[in-house]
């Protein structure tokens, strides 16, 4: 017999009946909140609804805007000025050794005293990552076809004649399926094409060749590889806060091979439909700016690319083509204006080697910044050396940087609010550190890494 | 994750329909400021879950914890608001109820 409850006019089965449809009604809202929705840039199909309403698409690069300035008077730059491949730095600071063999002295005594994070395994772990990326001496990166596409078919059917729209389209879908955390596509601005390569090679755009070509006085790209594909690769933030280590090192390993794999299998894609690829690392040109003139973000304090899903943990593969694609447009949600209060990658830099002034300014540091644009320059001579003493590279800009989270709400929800107004950002950044974020080797153990049972942790993407 | 969701849904469901039930029993009259003192209860409430479930989730127990600390806080002190504006209420309104009959 039914119970009813005669002030409410429901009978108790009525009562859990309509709480139960509630509940799942609620439920089911709740779960479908978290399900991605579609955004409008240039990572479609990546984002949350929330990113979605953080990032406006712009006309205007966001590196031309205030707070930087002066983007359009530098010059090409030259890939042997890079700290990396600079014979001033080399001679200065390494004994006029190249640093990474000015750098094992450090490596073999950490992994003599098997200083955690420095060990062995760690050592191995931070080289071996990065095989697919260095392996064959970077053969994925070839500027002839590799011989993988089916070039059979391809005579047979006449190249691919699809719509610059479609195109788009197809080539962000390859992209996912490959492993690209984010991509877009921006036309060439010659102005980010290194005036030489690292070992001294000109790189000239050039309409005397209808294919990329090397000859042994100048690398020639044929002027009408007019589409660059920019291609974001996510690192894994769960192995990089153990930077500064070699075990650190290793999600930097990773993410290098990952952009091999992904840059060369698009190269292979886009020559399999009848058209030019050149797969790039970081050779070749500069991937921040191109990377912003794709849609993918913002540059930070810290000189490296901030996008809204992925943060600064990522690395930049490129693909340069004559397929006809649609350019995606810039974008801004706030970054540049957050890197401003923030400096968390400044105070968190074992090297001093970025800027701790609120504002950018003309100032270089050393003779690898490409002077003449108003922004926060980046002093990689003092980064470099600390590698070298430190006995593996540095990360800890990336790992710590507050746009550096794992794919959830609460970060959405920040994103969300810093992309509309600065109002709040200091309360932001006040709360991450107090919440624990960004943490670096001084607070996390590399032997509970190796020592704990299971899977590695992944952060959720 | 989904168990969770699941389960303030739930209790929202629940929540709800007792509100309603007591709304039409006449046991209670709510007045704009309880409904809106209701709201920012319960939205608060189902922040600190959701935060601090996700926080697990994502290998952030310190800011799970951190987040218990603060925004559980703010949650308590809108509940002792709540309890303090609309609990008397329905008791007042119960005694002048059972006035009434007597």
């Amino acid at each position: 017999m039914e119970e009813k409850d005669s002030r409410a006019g429901l009978s108790r089965r009525e009562f859990f009946k309509a709480a139960g449809i509630a509940g799942l009604a609620a439920g089911v809202a709740g779960t479908g909140s978290l399900v991605k929705a579609v955004p409008a840039y240039a990572s479609n199909d990546a984002a949350s609804a929330i990113l979605d309403f953080a990032i406006t698409e712009t006309d205007v690069p966001p590196y031309k805007k205030k707070p930087y300035e002066g983007a359009e008077k530098l010059a090409r730059y030259h890939e042997a000025n890079q700290a990396f491949n600079n014979r001033d730095l080399m001679m200065q600071e390494f004994g006029g050794k190249p640093w990474a063999v000015a750098q094992m002295p450090a490596v073999i005594k950490r992994a003599r005293d098997k200083v955690p994070g420095f060990t062995l395994p760690d050592q191995v772990i931070s080289s071996v990552t990065w095989t697919s990326y260095r392996g064959g001496g970077g053969a994925l990166f070839s500027w002839e076809p590799l011989g993988v596409a089916n070039l059979a078919l391809l005579q047979e059917l006449g190249k691919w004649q699809g719509s610059p729209d479609e195109n788009n389209r197809i080539i962000k879908k390859v992209a996912y399926t490959f492993g690209a955390g984010a991509a877009g596509i921006a036309a060439v601005n010659e102005q980010w094409f290194y005036s030489h390569d690292s070992k001294g090679l000109p790189i000239i755009f050039s309409d005397a060749y209808d294919k990329p070509t090397i000859t042994k006085d100048a690398k020639f790209i044929p002027k009408r590889m007019n589409r660059i594909i920019v291609l974001l690769v996510p690192m894994e933030g769960a192995l990089a806060k153990y930077s500064p280590s070699a075990l650190g090192a290793g999600s930097w390993g990773m993410g290098y091979s990952l952009m091999a794999e992904v840059a060369s299998k698009m190269a292979e894609f886009i020559r399999g439909m009848g058209y030019n690829a050149i797969p790039m690392g970081n050779d070749t040109c500069l991937s921040v700016p191109v990377a912003i003139d794709a849609g993918l973000g913002e540059m930070g304090r810290h000189g490296l690319l901030i996008n809204p899903e992925l943060g600064s943990l990522l690395r930049i593969a490129k693909v340069l083509t004559d397929m006809p694609i649609t350019p995606d447009k810039p974008i801004e949600f706030g970054a540049a204006e957050f890197c401003r209060t923030c400096m968390k990658c400044a105070k968190n830099c074992p090297s001093r080697s970025i800027s701790m002034s609120k504002d950018p300014s003309y100032d270089t540091f050393c003779k690898s910044n490409n002077p003449g644009m108003k922004k926060w320059y980046v002093n990689t001579w003092s980064c470099l050396k600390f590698w070298v003493e430190n006995g593996s590279s540095c990360g800890n800009c990336q790992i710590v940087c507050p746009y550096s989270k794992p794919k959830t709400w609460i970060h959405d929800v920040v994103k969300g609010i810093s992309s509309k107004t600065t109002a709040f950002n200091s309360a932001f950044i006040t709360l991450d550190d107090a919440l624990g974020y960004g943490k670096t080797l001084e607070e996390n153990d590399p032997r509970k890494w190796w020592s704990s049972k299971g899977r590695p942790e992944r952060w959720p993407r | 994750m989904w168990f969770i969701f699941w389960l303030v849904g739930l209790l929202t469901g629940i929540a709800a329909v007792n509100v309603y039930k007591y709304i039409r029993a006449g046991c209670v009259q709510f007045k704009w400021f309880h409904w809106l003192l209701g709201i920012i209860w319960y939205l608060s409430g189902m922040f600190v879950i959701g935060f601090v479930t996700t926080s697990f989730a994502e290998g952030q127990p310190q800011a799970a914890g951190m987040a218990t600390l603060i925004f559980g806080g703010i949650f308590l002190i809108v509940s002792v608001l709540l309890y303090r504006f609309v609990y008397p209420k329905r008791l007042n309104t119960n005694h002048a109820k059972e006035e009434a009959t007597a």
